[in-house]
């Protein structure tokens, strides 16, 4: 074990403040101790009692803020206690006194807002199951944001919520809506008819903003967290949610969204579809059997658009025809599109760079492009084999989902914070073989406030070094998101748009897209 | 220099100095700022905060901004904004109770109680009040920082005075919740003299020679409180113990409002001073510390 810290003169926080930091540092890998106090010599003598008093520490007065960990190893000591400096950053010395009572514990919340339902919960996994069993206890639903929880728990947690008619959307779910309020990564959709379970946050995000911007509307949208529909936990909360939209007075429609379920899992939910649910069901499994789904009385969607699309039909009583028309349709415009981009590139340019930040969106991005160009590389390929050996260093067609957690350790999700796709753009445009850049933009509360603002002069002085060395590189951009959501689809587009980018209506269609002009340059696998 | 039009002062406290001063920036935040003196130290408050004995409570006025300080000419000016102090309302930090009235404040403490241990904060010092509570603290350290609380608090209660210098100083933040439960003793051991008319003035000052500290924000909070002056939201709580269980609960939230524990902690040290006191002047008011 090692132990390893710092003294920060002159820094005031709050108790409570100091104890979070510590706590979040204490979740992290690898970490045994750790602490974050003002040091007075009482403290000092605890820090001494629990062995990780630093010499550095021994003349410390009241006034300094004192840092120390003990973890496994030196790296995992400088990372602890970096992460505990971007804590304190983050988190702002709080005043020593505040104006109103804020409830300060669950049950705290219980009291203040009796007649809430439900609560939302974010704090490191090693804490958050018990707060969420605890809720539980209390007949709320619950909505699991953490992750970091094991799987045994999780089966626990959602056993004990359908034995007692409760939600437990999650653990690692950041998107759901509900009653009309959307929750932490969704998107300002209009209310309507059409409920949503959904094993994908992006998916959701993906399907009901489809719905939002064809004119239709979503009535509840329920996550799951990704784990549920596999083996281990049986999708009892898909199952659980798809009878709670069957309940549901307000819902009419029912989506169902998520990668591949486990075979048994998506038999159950077969199962259940035909047995016991009314309402029309869509349903898109990326990468599944559609079949199945067929035969469980749904109908089968082959992109989170279709879905969206089918499920928009349902509502605004169309028939399918018009929205496979519309299909039909687009498709040739992409490939007139195609053939045009394809146009002005150079004999070196054949290759697409997908950089994404939604893992759904990446998925389907590479199950379309698949069928058109075949097997791309990335940090997590469809097929192993494609396996970059290095996730940061493309090669010919690569998909690259940044939200992974080799991209997000230390950083924000980079649906958040654009830093690091930024550099990856200006990177992906030095490679001569570059014809296409793919990207998507995730709107919403939780996201980039400002894509637009940020995206625009990125992608205008990538063109720019392309442009010097005699190449144009297109730059085909997906949107999920709405006008209503707090960054304005429209304006979003329309600031890509003036940086020259290609802004097609779907993930799909940009797949597609960008799929087309690789093809015509014979940057075929 | 700008006269201010919004900024005024809505009152001052008693110790608050209105001689020339010019005031060095201590800390500040979104609602309080802490102004060193050669006399101590002087906090400038929003009215939500309210009076205290060393309080300037001002509206109008964003602290985060804060660069300079000074009185001069009976004109506070903070930055470039100019506020006259004359005329303005003094805040009364001292509580008159009425002696007979005892019952009805133990009635009240038992609200305060039951209130605070509903809904302090997991990780203040409310454990000491509710044993189920020790359990929210995890870590070697927090059990460690735990343990020293309680038994600096036990110690205290049994009467071992010097067992103040091991609580003063014990917890994590601006102000540790070592300092802030023996702020709350020494309020309870004041308010256990107005209604018993037995002397905890010698007491009081011994605690407060042991329990100070280089810590200038702790140390003026415990001078005012072994003086018996309270801050407007402890006098709050006070008074409306001798009105009804809805102002008690009002209170209480008011208090726990301060700091994440820092409510919290004080309200820990007034219940568990005052439960000791009362319990043991059952034979004629004789407090055995």
């Amino acid at each position: 074990m090692v132990v390893k810290g710092i003294l920060k003169e002159g820094e005031y926080y709050d108790s409570v403040t100091l104890m979070l930091v510590a706590r979040d540092v204490l979740a992290l890998e690898g970490v045994e101790d750790a602490a974050v106090v003002m040091g007075t010599e009482q403290n000092k003598s605890i820090l001494e009692t629990s062995g990780i008093l630093l010499d550095m520490f021994k003349n410390a007065i009241d006034s300094d803020l004192l840092i120390a960990v003990k973890a496994k190893d030196e790296a995992i000591c400088d990372a602890a206690i970096q992460k505990a400096k971007e804590l304190l950053i983050s988190r702002h010395s709080k005043m020593q006194e505040t104006g109103e009572y804020m409830p300060k514990s669950l049950e705290g919340a219980v009291d203040f807002l009796p007649d809430a339902n439900m609560v939302i919960i974010s704090l490191a996994g090693k804490y958050a199951s018990d707060e969420a069993m605890k809720a539980l206890k209390k007949g709320l639903h619950v909505m699991l944001f953490s992750d970091n929880v094991s799987i045994e728990t999780e089966i626990e947690l959602k056993q004990y919520g359908k034995e007692h008619g409760l939600l437990v959307m999650g653990p690692d779910c950041g998107t759901a809506i509900i009653n009309g309020a959307p929750l932490c990564f969704a998107n300002v959709v209009n209310r309507g008819d059409i409920g949503i379970v959904a094993a994908s946050g992006t998916g959701l995000q993906e399907v009901s903003a489809v719905i939002s911007n064809e004119g239709a509307g979503v009535s509840q949208a329920i996550g799951t967290g990704g784990r549920d529909v596999k083996k281990d936990v049986g999708g009892i909360m898909f199952i659980e949610g798809i009878k709670a939209l069957e309940e549901d007075p307000e819902t009419k429609y029912i989506a169902l969204v998520s990668k591949p379920p486990h075979p048994g899992v998506l038999e159950k939910v077969a199962s259940l579809i035909k047995t016991e649910i009314k309402k029309p069901v869509v349903g898109i499994f990326l990468g599944g059997d559609p079949k199945i789904v067929e035969e469980a009385g749904a109908i089968p969607a082959n992109t989170l658009e279709e879905a969206g699309l089918i499920a928009a039909s349902f509502s605004k009583g169309k028939s399918m025809d018009e929205f496979k028309q519309l299909l039909e349709a687009r498709e040739k415009e992409l490939l007139n599109l195609a053939e045009k981009e394809s146009k002005n590139k150079t004999a070196t340019q054949k290759f697409v760079r997908g950089l994404y930040t939604g893992g759904t969106l990446c998925d389907e991005a590479m199950l379309i492009s698949r069928t058109i160009i075949g097997e791309v590389y990335g940090n997590a390929p469809l097929n192993p084999q494609f396996k970059l050996e290095d996730s940061w260093r493309s090669k010919e067609n690569t998909f690259v989902d940044l939200g992974e957690d080799e991209f997000t350790v230390g950083r924000p999700h980079p649906m958040i914070d654009f830093t690091l796709r930024n550099k990856k753009i200006l990177e992906e445009v030095n490679d001569k073989e570059v014809a296409v850049i793919l990207l998507d933009v995730v709107l919403g509360y939780g996201s980039n406030m400002q894509p637009g603002d940020e995206l625009n002069p990125i992608i205008k002085q990538a063109k720019e070094i392309a442009e010097k060395e005699g190449r144009n590189i297109t730059f085909v951009c997906t949107i999920t998101g709405t006008d209503k959501d707090p960054q304005g689809r429209g304006k979003v587009k329309q600031q890509l748009e003036d940086a020259g980018a290609l802004i097609m209506p779907s993930n799909a269609a940009a797949s597609k897209l960008a799929s087309y002009i690789v093809k015509n340059l014979g940057g075929v696998k | 220099m700008v006269i201010a039009t919004h900024a005024q002062i809505v009152s001052i406290g008693s110790s608050v100095p209105l001689r020339d001063t010019v005031f060095t920036i201590h800390s500040t935040f979104e609602r309080v700022a802490n102004l060193l003196y050669s006399g101590g130290i002087v906090s400038a408050v929003t009215e939500d905060i309210g009076g205290g004995p060393n309080n300037i409570v001002i509206n109008g006025f964003n602290f985060l901004n804060l660069k300079e300080a000074q009185i001069i000419n009976d004109e506070l000016i903070l930055n470039n904004t100019k506020i006259p102090l004359l005329q303005v309302s003094k805040y009364d930090s001292t509580v008159k109770l009425d002696a007979s009235k005892k019952t009805t404040f133990l009635s009240g403490l038992q609200i305060f109680e039951r209130i605070l241990v509903k809904h302090a904060h997991p990780l203040s010092s409310v454990f000491l009040l509710d044993d189920r509570r020790k359990s929210f603290f995890i870590t070697p350290f927090e059990k460690n920082l735990r343990n020293q609380l309680d038994a600096g608090v036990t110690e205290i209660l049994n009467g071992k005075l010097s067992s103040v210098s091991k609580l003063k100083g014990i917890g994590l933040g601006f102000t540790p919740q070592g300092d802030d439960l023996i702020n709350g003793m020494l309020l309870a051991m004041y308010v256990y003299q107005l209604l018993t008319d037995y002397s905890t003035a010698h007491i009081r000052e011994g605690i407060y020679r042991l329990a100070r500290s280089k810590n200038v924000i702790s140390d003026t909070f415990l001078y005012f409180s072994a003086k018996g002056e309270f801050f407007e939201r402890f006098k709050n709580l006070i008074h409306a113990f001798f009105q009804d269980k809805e102002s008690v609960i009002n209170a209480t939230m008011r208090l726990l409002a301060i700091g994440e524990t820092s409510g919290a902690d004080i309200g820990t040290g007034f219940i568990l001073a005052s439960k000791e006191a009362f319990k043991k002047s059952t034979n004629g008011g004789v407090l055995i510390w």
